[in-house]
């Protein structure tokens, strides 16, 4: 929990307060992220081989080539997309058990960012998907088409939170359809599943690739990178969330106390015997 | 390199996604920040 | 369950009352038919294969019209309140006005159905799963429509936000149904029963995460 928030004031040494999200933390991690990110990038184009292997036929080679170093963004962001929205469920779960903001704007945080991922699995998934399986969008597919009814759910969910509204109510009718999302999906999957019994997506891309040592070892560093990038994103969109409940309830104290400020000015007299509310 | 196209727009896509999500987060934490008081912004550090 | 009934009751009390169901959402439902007809061809057996989906489709539609109208009842004059207050615990009320709802849907999707019927030249060869998935899906999309309804009926942007909401939850009901009534109209080679597992699954997990779901809802409207 200290990760996300820092120190507590009282323990602050005195010094001038930064008017930004970022932290000793942040920094760190943001750093190990560009890094992680440029040896994902080596890694993926220069040390890792095109997805290749003798056919069937004599001299044919078959698999995805070069396509294949779509994967080292599409199965990170898949992997995370998931558990950002799990997490987000889990939050929301937590909150209605034990009602605290923190639960609620973690919710907010993790929901936002697995849209975001989201949309980039299933982007990058369609652009793999043209000249591998020959086709942007497969109907028969169970992964693909259940991860686009959660990217729907989840951005409902999001909608339902940018409705402005009083902040304990709007927790809880998020926190149910956070969770929601949850109960969903196991649903989804099995329909789509059922519907269509055939699919083309690999059992797991881990088997289906035959994997060459450097093949797995990008992939699992992208599944680390994406991870720094995660926490990063997560850390700064929890703190984005904090002041957004801040700056509300400043703006309604500011309010408040310029209201009081005009009757008080214009009956000069009332105010002081202390007999109003 | 075979599907060059693809591969460039599927990296350049990812990158300009989540490069323009994360600048927006920075961009309202700085906004936001100045309509809450300091003591209220817990992680801020003395060394910043 | 007698508290239940007696919510269902007010419910659909005031729905015979309005006639709103009767001058409006009917009629809507109608229109959609027509219209996914005309979207299609005017091609016979074009329209009776594609009869089923056509047919949930509208009904979906239709839902998401009767489920604003069960919450706008409640948000009225802060009748949500006076229902707390009586003493009626939330999963009790929560079962009376999915309930009601249920019962209006099934009401719209007979009429639906005999309009399919005329107007798609669908044949209903297995009537007893056509009835027995029918009812499973309803009774999934009043628990869906009930617990998502009350999410957005304080705000002022219910209209628009109630359908982003709830039409991913109806997903799976579509595609089972759609499944369920091929079996049962015979356009679609599949197992019907099956799917009306599935349906019935998805009836069964909204309406115990509804009942449970709805208490600390309401808290939040009062």
């Amino acid at each position: 929990m200290s990760i996300l928030l820092g120190r507590s004031p009282d323990r602050q040494p005195p010094g001038a307060a930064p008017a930004h999200t970022g932290s000793r933390t942040t920094r760190l991690l943001g750093g190990l992220a560009l890094a992680g990110l440029v040896g994902l990038g080596l890694c993926a184009f220069v040390f890792s081989p095109a997805d290749s292997r003798p056919g069937p036929e004599a001299g044919a080679r078959i698999g995805q080539f070069d396509a294949v170093r779509l994967m080292y963004v599409h199965v990170p962001a898949a992997i995370w997309t998931y558990a950002a929205l799990g997490a987000c469920a889990l939050a929301s779960a937590v909150y209605l058990w034990h009602r605290g903001a923190w639960w609620d704007r973690l919710a907010h945080a993790c929901a936002e960012i697995g849209v975001v991922l989201c949309a980039v699995t299933l982007l990058t998934g369609m652009i793999w998907g043209r000249p591998v399986w020959g086709t942007w969008w497969e109907w028969g597919d169970v992964r693909l088409v259940t991860t686009l009814v959660l990217f729907l759910a989840y951005a409902g969910y999001l909608a339902l939170r940018s409705v402005p509204g009083a902040p304990e109510a709007r927790a809880r009718r998020s926190a149910v359809l956070g969770l929601g999302g949850a109960v969903l999906i196991p649903i989804v999957n099995r329909s789509v599943e059922w519907w269509e019994n055939r699919t083309l997506h690999q059992q797991s891309t881990l088997e289906e690739l035959r994997i060459e040592d450097l093949t797995l070892f990008t992939l699992v560093l992208g599944i680390f990178v994406m991870g720094a990038v995660v926490l990063w994103l997560a850390v700064h969109r929890f703190r984005v969330a904090w002041l957004e409940a801040e700056a509300e309830s400043a703006g309604l104290q500011a309010a408040l106390a310029e209201r009081r400020a005009e009757a008080a000015a214009a009956e000069p007299g009332a105010g002081a015997g202390g007999s109003g509310p | 390199m075979t599907h060059a196209g693809y591969i460039a727009a599927g990296w350049s896509i990812s990158a300009a996604l989540l490069a323009g999500y994360a600048a927006m987060i920075l961009l309202r934490g700085r906004r936001l920040s100045g309509r809450v008081p300091p003591r209220r912004r817990r992680w801020m550090t003395a060394e910043d | 369950m007698r508290e239940a009934l007696l919510v269902a009751a007010k419910d659909l009390r005031i729905e015979m009352r309005s006639r709103v169901l009767l001058f409006q959402v009917a009629p809507f439902a109608v229109a959609t038919l027509v219209l996914l007809g005309f979207a299609l061809d005017a091609d016979r057996s074009a329209l009776r294969n594609f009869s089923p989906g056509l047919f949930w489709v509208a009904v979906l539609l239709t839902a998401l019209l009767a489920a604003q109208r069960s919450v706008a009842v409640e948000h009225a004059g802060r009748a949500a309140d006076a229902l707390l207050l009586s003493g009626v615990g939330p999963a009790r009320i929560f079962a009376g006005k999915a309930l009601a709802l249920a019962a209006q849907l099934a009401a719209l999707e007979v009429g639906l159905g005999v309009a399919m019927v005329v107007l798609y030249d669908a044949r209903i060869e297995h009537f007893g799963l056509a009835v027995a998935s029918a009812a499973a899906a309803t009774v999934g999309i009043a628990a869906a429509g009930t617990l998502y309804g009350v999410l957005a009926a304080p705000m002022g942007v219910r209209e628009t936000l109630l359908p982003v909401m709830l039409l991913p939850v109806f997903a799976p009901v579509l595609i089972g149904a759609t499944r369920a009534f091929g079996d049962a109209l015979g356009t679609a080679a599949t197992n019907g029963w099956a799917w009306f597992g599935l349906l019935g699954l998805f009836a069964l997990v909204y309406a115990v995460f509804g009942a449970l779901a709805y208490g600390p809802l309401l808290e939040a409207e009062a």
